[in-house]
């Protein structure tokens, strides 16, 4: 599989042409993004903000099974320490949201060190059933009351406090919903952009290249475990970020958000919109969340008919939507260039 | 004295006649008065679908049908009621969207809230931001203790006034030696720690080590094994099928001849003790109002129960396999009228005068009626909990029978508010 967000190597004039089309739909999308608050009332800039962090948290898995090659199971148990390292932060250490957030993701990534030390050395199936059984032992230790020191009062927590961003000479608070939007976008952009830089780096290259043939790659000198490795600490960093964005958002974080269901389901989102690319994800996490808000209104067992919908996507758009799309455009690209005299 | 002819007889017939009918018109005028003005919008956070959703139906149905009784006689102060319902999934993330989406959106002044917990918790720190009043159903003690916030009411019950309710009457008629075995997670807990202090401030009690239970544990055999050989009663608590379970295999194991089980009706809502086989026969339940109507058959319990359409014994919906959700579905029947309530007493207009609204509900008394056909409640004003009736009852011959009514004046005594909100700014 060939990630669709991924350059093909060298210079040709038809990788100027991508890097063009990308920098303009770029362009475009971070243009909607910032006018959105003026067309769009308070809820759905809420809604907005929400689907992006789900999106980021696909985008972490679409990273370690779409470029890694790894089905991971176990990326609710970062998202969750995201949270727990988010309150941690808050509500132990007194962090401002700032230091919130950064030891949200030095908590997920120090929790993956050993975990992705242990999962990335085994392949395939076995590395699934490895992140399943992590992520029921951590849940199992943290929901436990006679392990209740562990998780302390920071996992299911509801901030009783309105979060503030302070940016040196003013502060803005959480309280008015386009400072929530904006600081969401700010942040999933900063998430996305580094990731995008990652996957384009020579280290992205080389986790493509594990991916396609992981014995030749070791050939070549590369060392595989320790490359997968890192790309599971830097996905378990990205959906602890997501966690302490969604800490920040709902100002609520509860155990059940380590649950490996919830990874089942950054799974879903992440196969309907595509995970060969870092875009797909955000486009499946919106097709999710869109239908089954508006379709929960008119149908009170509206998760049959989603069902019947991702059925349809999975029959005929296997790469996902956002694959479905590129597919298209590619289609008409070549279109045109062969009616060119 | 002028004679009356026939003629001045007809006209006097006539004048009265025409007279009388303009009273009558007057009359029915004001009886079917339809309420006027823009209406005073009350959303729902309801678990329609999802793992509470058998009581969701119930809880829905109940606010559903106060609205409707409401508009039906003159709205609220006048005004018509709109009752718009979101469905939280049984899901804290997504109820708590609903609950923006329900006030932003859909533009509710006033939510009742889910029977979920986690809903709850996700939701009340939100009520505050967005200034608006919310009634949540769940059980948590947290809602109205140390994660409340003066936005947030409740009108039923919680683990605090359950144990309040039940653990001195169970001590002094189902022994002295305890256990406690449960879903390890926080509803579990929280029952044996609120009984634990009910308690050892009761004294005389021992407890045993409790017993916690994995949430995914199906063969619940290890863990009965370790219920202490002198336990007089087992108290339990379990959800759904863990606890279908539970009462299956601690039945078969003789334990309901050895000593005495308790629980609270959650373990039991929604379903009937005829389809448990008998598996909980003889187990002693505290019930927040009786799913039987005969031990609580005032007119307005019956009145209200005729409009859920459900049968008084088993409280089995007609038409329908649905058991009614007895000990829940009044709070929301009941939370509908202590918004009215509190509206014609504060004079709320529109969301700015939400301050006056929470002081007029702060502290207010409501007598037994068809508006609260549960009992008379206080609604007490620094912890914004009502104060309410409790039931103990027994399950005999697929039937749950009262045994001893518990007053809410019994239950207050052990059951001083923790926190006091009216301190609290808006």
């Amino acid at each position: 599989m060939t990630a669709a967000g991924v350059a093909p190597a060298g210079p040709t004039p038809g990788a100027f042409f991508a890097a063009g089309a990308a920098g303009w739909g770029f362009g475009g999308l971070a243009a909607a993004l910032a006018l959105l608050p003026l067309v769009v009332p308070d809820y759905q800039q809420v809604f907005v903000a929400e689907i992006l962090v789900w999106g980021l948290f696909a985008m972490s898995f679409a990273i370690v099974f779409g470029f890694g090659g790894m089905l991971s199971f176990s990326q609710a148990v970062f998202f969750g320490m995201g949270c727990y390292g988010f309150n941690l932060g808050t509500l132990y250490f007194g962090f401002n949201t700032w230091g919130a957030v950064v030891s949200a993701v030095l908590a997920a990534a120090l929790l993956a060190l050993p975990v992705g030390y242990i999962a990335t050395r085994v392949r395939h199936h076995h590395f699934l059933i490895v992140t399943v059984i992590i992520s029921v032992l951590v849940t199992t230790v943290l929901e436990s009351g006679h392990w209740r020191w562990i998780a302390g009062p920071y996992v299911t927590v509801s901030l009783t406090f309105v979060p503030e961003v302070p940016l040196g000479f003013t502060r803005f608070s959480f309280i008015d919903e386009w400072v929530a939007y904006y600081f969401t976008v700010v942040m999933v952009a900063a998430a996305f952009f580094l990731a995008w830089r990652i996957v384009h780096s020579p280290f992205g290259r080389a986790m493509l290249a594990i991916k396609d043939n992981e014995m030749r790659a070791q050939m070549i000198g590369l060392n595989v475990n320790k490359l997968r490795w890192m790309l599971f600490v830097l996905a378990a960093g990205i959906a602890g970020h997501a966690g302490a964005l969604y800490a920040l958002l709902a100002r609520y974080t509860n155990l059940e958000f380590f649950h490996w269901i919830y990874s089942g389901k950054a799974i879903v989102m992440a196969m309907i919109g595509g995970v060969g690319s870092l875009v797909g994800p955000f486009v499946g996490t919106a097709f999710y969340m869109l239908s089954t808000e508006y379709l929960s209104r008119y149908f009170q067992q509206f998760i049959i008919v989603f069902g019947f919908i991702l059925l349809l996507v999975v029959r005929y758009a296997p790469d996902g939507i956002w694959g479905m799309v590129l597919r298209g455009a590619r289609g008409l690209g070549r279109h045109g260039q062969a009616s060119k005299p | 004295m002028k004679k009356t002819s026939r003629r001045s007889f007809m006209k006097m017939v006539l004048a009265g006649g025409v007279l009388g009918q303009g009273l009558n018109l007057t009359l029915a005028r004001d009886l079917f008065a339809k309420p006027t003005g823009a209406p005073i919008v009350i959303g729902h956070q309801c678990d329609l679908t999802g793992g509470i959703s058998s009581w969701g139906y119930w809880l829905d149905k109940a606010a559903k049908a106060a609205c409707d009784h409401l508009n039906a006689n003159n709205g609220i102060a006048g005004r018509p009621v709109e009752y718009v319902v979101e469905d939280t999934e049984t899901n804290p993330p997504t109820g708590a969207r609903k609950f923006r989406s329900l006030v932003q959106r859909s533009k509710a002044d006033f939510v009742i809230g889910s029977v979920h917990s986690g809903v709850n918790l996700a939701t009340v720190p939100i009520a505050k931001e967005l200034k608006t009043i919310y009634i949540p159903q769940g059980m948590a003690n947290e809602m109205t203790g140390a994660k409340g916030n003066r936005y947030t009411f409740r009108v039923g019950s919680d683990t605090y006034s359950q144990a309040a309710a039940g653990a001195a009457w169970a001590l002094k008629n189902l022994g002295k030696k305890w256990s406690f075995i449960f879903a390890d997670y926080g509803w579990g807990w929280s029952h044996f720690k609120e009984h634990e202090a009910v308690l050892k401030g009761l004294g005389g009690a021992k407890i045993n080590a409790p017993i916690a239970v994995p949430l995914d544990a199906k063969d619940l055999l290890p863990y009965l094994a370790k219920v202490e050989k002198d336990t007089e009663q087992l108290y339990s608590i379990f959800f759904g099928s863990q606890s279908v379970a539970y009462y299956t295999q601690s039945k078969s194991l003789g334990m309901d001849k050895r000593m005495n089980r308790y629980s609270v009706l959650c373990t039991h809502e929604s379903i009937s003790p005829k389809e448990m086989a008998g598996a909980s026969e003889g187990i002693f339940l505290l019930e927040y109002h009786p799913r039987m109507l005969k031990y609580k058959d005032t007119p307005h319990n019956k009145k209200v129960r005729e409009l859920m359409k459900v049968d008084p014994v088993d409280g089995r919906e007609d038409g329908s396999n649905r058991i009614l959700a007895s000990s829940h579905y009044w709070a929301t029947w009941e939370s509908v009228f202590f918004i009215q309530k509190a509206i014609e007493k504060s004079g709320w207009k529109a969301k700015k005068d939400t301050p006056e609204f929470i002081k007029a509900l702060e502290g207010m008394q409501v007598k037994e009626s068809f508006e609260h056909p549960q009992g008379n409640k206080v609604m007490r004003a620094k912890d914004h909990k009502a104060v309410i009736d409790f039931y103990m009852s027994r399950i005999e011959n697929g039937e749950i029978h009262v045994k001893h009514n518990i007053p809410a004046a019994d239950v207050e005594s052990r059951f001083p508010p923790q926190f006091d909100f009216t301190k609290e700014s808006f």
